[in-house]
């Protein structure tokens, strides 16, 4: 199992996924052709890195912002993780929002209220 | 189909607005992303957030959904539409504009009324709610496009439908920012 890393693009964020600190952690938008795709080497990762054994992860979302689709694409990252949190595996979530962006806190708590994982939502300033 | 893209402009509304970027044609996925960044350049620095996203999903829309597409590739049709950005006095619009089909107007439509008329408060939970369920059939992305528009622009979002044939209809969307 080898850490990934994906450069950020207009479209689409930096994604930093470690294998030794076990984090996965993505910075920058999020409007790719096809979402779905994009997102799916990041969970396929994420099956691949539990399947070695792992015990635990924590996931970084600092994203500036994203389209419709990789929205939904973030509904199924959190289902994923949740599905680990449920299997015993201690994960963790940050959503970072900047701090007057009121779509960005609003989606985290949202996710923040739907899933069960621990989950802290933290402002930063550009 | 007729080629109906060089007679665009006369189907959208009247704006009391400078233009600050406009464009017409095939929307590559690469178009997109130009667009995109060509709007940052015209910003000069200034990004606001809800403009942004806005312009993207009105743009993906006409990419995913414009009834008149060329295959520029030979792998898969694309959209053609209208594009552009503008800078009232108290806010920015950005407005797509592309053919439907008529046959698709009142579907399309009853999608516009679902977001009318509500506050952002219901809109997010109107958001929520769509988001967990599965895309609508006929849906590249995720059936969220008009609700995230409406909370973005804090319901300031106008749908306009211009009957062109039987067969095709012109659609706009206004999208109406708030500059700070």
């Amino acid at each position: 199992m080898e850490s990934l890393h994906l450069t950020k693009t207009t479209e689409t964020p930096a994604v930093h996924m470690d294998v030794k600190a076990g984090t996965v952690e993505l910075e920058g938008n999020s409007y790719p052709e096809n979402a779905f795709e994009f997102y799916q080497q990041i969970f396929d990762w994420i099956d691949g890195y539990f399947s070695t054994g792992a015990g635990q992860m924590k996931a970084i979302f600092r994203l500036n912002y994203f389209n419709t689709s990789s929205a939904k694409c973030m509904l199924n990252f959190m289902t994923l993780l949740q599905k680990y949190h449920a299997a015993e595996k201690s994960i963790s979530i940050e959503w970072h929002y900047e701090e007057d962006d009121d779509d960005m806190l609003e989606i985290g708590k949202a996710f923040s209220v739907d899933f069960t994982m621990p989950f802290q939502i933290l402002s930063y300033v550009d | 189909m007729t080629n109906l893209s060089l007679q665009y402009q006369q189907y959208l509304p009247p704006l009391q607005a400078h233009e600050l970027l406009t464009y017409e044609g095939v929307f590559t996925h690469e178009v997109v992303v130009q667009f995109t960044q060509e709007l940052a350049a015209v910003m000069g620095g200034e990004k606001p957030k809800k403009l942004f996203v806005t312009t993207i999903e009105l743009i993906q829309n006409i990419k995913n959904y414009s009834a008149e597409t060329v295959d520029v590739t030979g792998n898969s049709p694309v959209g053609v539409g209208f594009a552009g950005v503008y800078s009232g006095e108290d806010e920015f619009i950005s407005v797509s504009g592309n053919l439907v089909k008529t046959a698709h107007v009142e579907r399309i439509k009853a999608h516009c009324s679902k977001v009318r008329g509500r506050t952002v408060q219901e809109l997010r939970a109107l958001y929520n709610e769509q988001l967990k369920e599965p895309p609508p059939e006929g849906s590249k992305g995720a059936g969220l496009g008009f609700i995230d528009i409406a909370i973005k622009t804090g319901g300031q979002v106008d749908f306009e439908f211009t009957p062109i044939n039987d067969d095709v209809t012109f659609f706009t969307i206004s999208a109406f920012i708030n500059k700070l």
